[in-house]
C-alpha cells in the first residue's frame, strides 16, 4: 500500500485519462484497473453543452484521487493560471504541473518549472513537478517546497522506456526520502516493472494503455506489472556479475571420471 | 466593442464575466446548473474565480477563457 503526502492510495499505478476510445471504456478500465490517481485537465469545451459533464460526472463517481495538470505550459503564468483554475475546477490542491520548453520533445523547462513551484506551493498547492533526471532542478524543487517528484522516463508519448535508466538511479539514491513517480514515456508493461525495481514509489502513464488494442487488459497488465517490480524492489535484487557462478553448489557433485 | 471568448472575436453578452459566462452557456444549449460549478474562468490570463465573476467587468479587446475539465495524462 502506497501512503502518498499522507493519504493511502489504491495502487502504485497512475492513470492518465486521455486518448481512450470512449469514455465508457475510460470508465471500466479506471473501475476494473483501480488506479492510485489519475490525471485530468482544463481545455476549452467543444460546442454543444459543456461535453464534459459526463466526464465530471464519472470522477465523481468513480472517488479516484485528481491529479489535474497543467499540459501543454509553456510559461510559467500559463502554467500557474492553470493551476489555479484546475484547483478550483477540481477541488484539489494536487497540480501536476508541466512548463515545457522543447515542442518536439516535450521536455520540461527545469528553470521555469522552478519558478511555478515556487509561486504554487506559497499558494498552498501540492505540486508534482514533470522533470527531467536533473540532481540540480530536483534539488531547487525540493528547496522551493515540492514534497514529490515527477522525473520523465521518456518523452511524453513516446513509449520508449527508461531512456537514462543510470540518471534516474541516481535521482533515486540522491532523494531516498522523496516520494518520486516516473511519469511518461513508458510504453510497455516491462518499462514499468524496471522503474519500479528501482525504487520509483509509483509510475504515471496513459498512452501506452489508452492507445493499446484492449486499453483495459492493458492497464490490468500494467497494475501486476507495476506490483511484480515492487515486491522485487521490497524482497532486495541481486547484484549482477560479470562472469558465471553455479547455481547449484559444486560441494558434493559426483566423480565419475 | 469586441472582445474575444476562447481565442474567437465576439460581441460582448453584458458587462460582467458572469453575465458572458451565462450566455456562453445558454447559446450553447447547456442549461445544466452543474455546468456553472464545473467550468473555469480566467480574464486576460489572469484566473477569476467563480465568487468574483461577477464583480469582473469587461472592457474592449479583453481576452476571457471560459474552460471546462476534460481528459488529461
Amino acid at each position: 500500500m502506497l501512503t502518498l503526502l499522507g493519504e493511502p492510495l489504491a495502487s502504485r499505478l497512475f492513470l492518465g485519462t486521455a486518448r481512450f476510445p470512449s469514455i465508457e471504456l475510460l470508465s471500466k478500465t479506471l473501475i476494473t484497473a483501480r488506479p492510485g490517481m489519475i490525471t485530468v485537465s482544463v481545455r476549452r469545451p467543444t460546442p454543444g453543452p459543456i461535453p464534459a459533464r459526463g466526464f465530471a460526472d464519472m470522477l465523481e463517481v468513480l472517488a479516484i484521487p485528481l491529479l489535474p495538470n497543467t499540459a501543454g505550459c509553456h510559461t510559467v503564468q500559463e502554467a500557474v493560471t492553470t493551476a489555479r483554475l484546475a484547483r478550483e475546477m477540481f477541488g484539489t490542491a494536487r497540480i501536476k504541473l508541466e512548463v515545457i520548453g522543447s515542442r518536439r520533445w516535450l521536455e520540461p523547462d527545469g528553470v521555469g518549472l522552478v519558478d511555478a513551484a515556487g509561486i504554487l506551493v506559497q499558494e498552498g498547492f501540492e505540486v508534482f513537478p514533470y522533470m527531467t533526471e536533473d540532481l540540480a532542478i530536483a534539488e531547487r524543487l525540493l528547496r522551493a517546497g515540492c514534497r514529490v517528484l515527477m522525473p520523465w522516463a521518456a518523452p511524453i508519448g513516446s513509449g520508449r522506456g527508461l531512456e537514462n535508466p543510470t540518471g534516474l538511479m541516481r535521482l533515486r539514491e540522491a532523494f531516498p526520502a522523496i516520494p518520486m513517480i516516473l511519469d511518461a514515456g513508458l510504453g510497455r508493461p516491462s518499462h514499468a516493472a524496471a522503474a519500479m525495481e528501482l525504487g520509483f514509489d509509483a509510475v504515471l502513464l496513459n498512452t501506452a494503455v489508452a492507445e493499446s488494442g484492449d486499453p483495459l487488459r492493458m492497464a490490468l497488465a500494467f497494475a501486476s506489472a507495476v506490483e511484480a517490480g515492487r515486491l522485487a524492489f521490497e524482497a532486495g535484487l541481486v547484484a549482477p556479475r560479470h562472469a558465471a557462478r553455479a547455481s547449484t553448489p559444486e560441494e558434493g557433485k559426483a566423480a565419475f571420471g | 466593442m469586441q472582445i474575444y471568448i476562447n481565442g474567437r472575436p465576439c460581441q460582448p453578452a453584458g458587462e460582467t464575466l458572469a453575465e458572458i459566462v451565462e450566455h456562453f452557456l445558454i447559446e450553447r444549449g447547456d442549461l445544466d446548473p452543474r455546468s456553472r460549478m464545473a467550468i473555469g474562468t480566467a480574464h486576460n490570463g489572469v484566473f477569476v474565480p467563480r465568487g468574483q465573476r461577477r464583480l469582473c467587468r469587461v472592457a474592449p479587446g479583453d481576452r476571457i477563457e471560459i474552460l471546462a475539465p476534460m481528459q488529461g495524462g
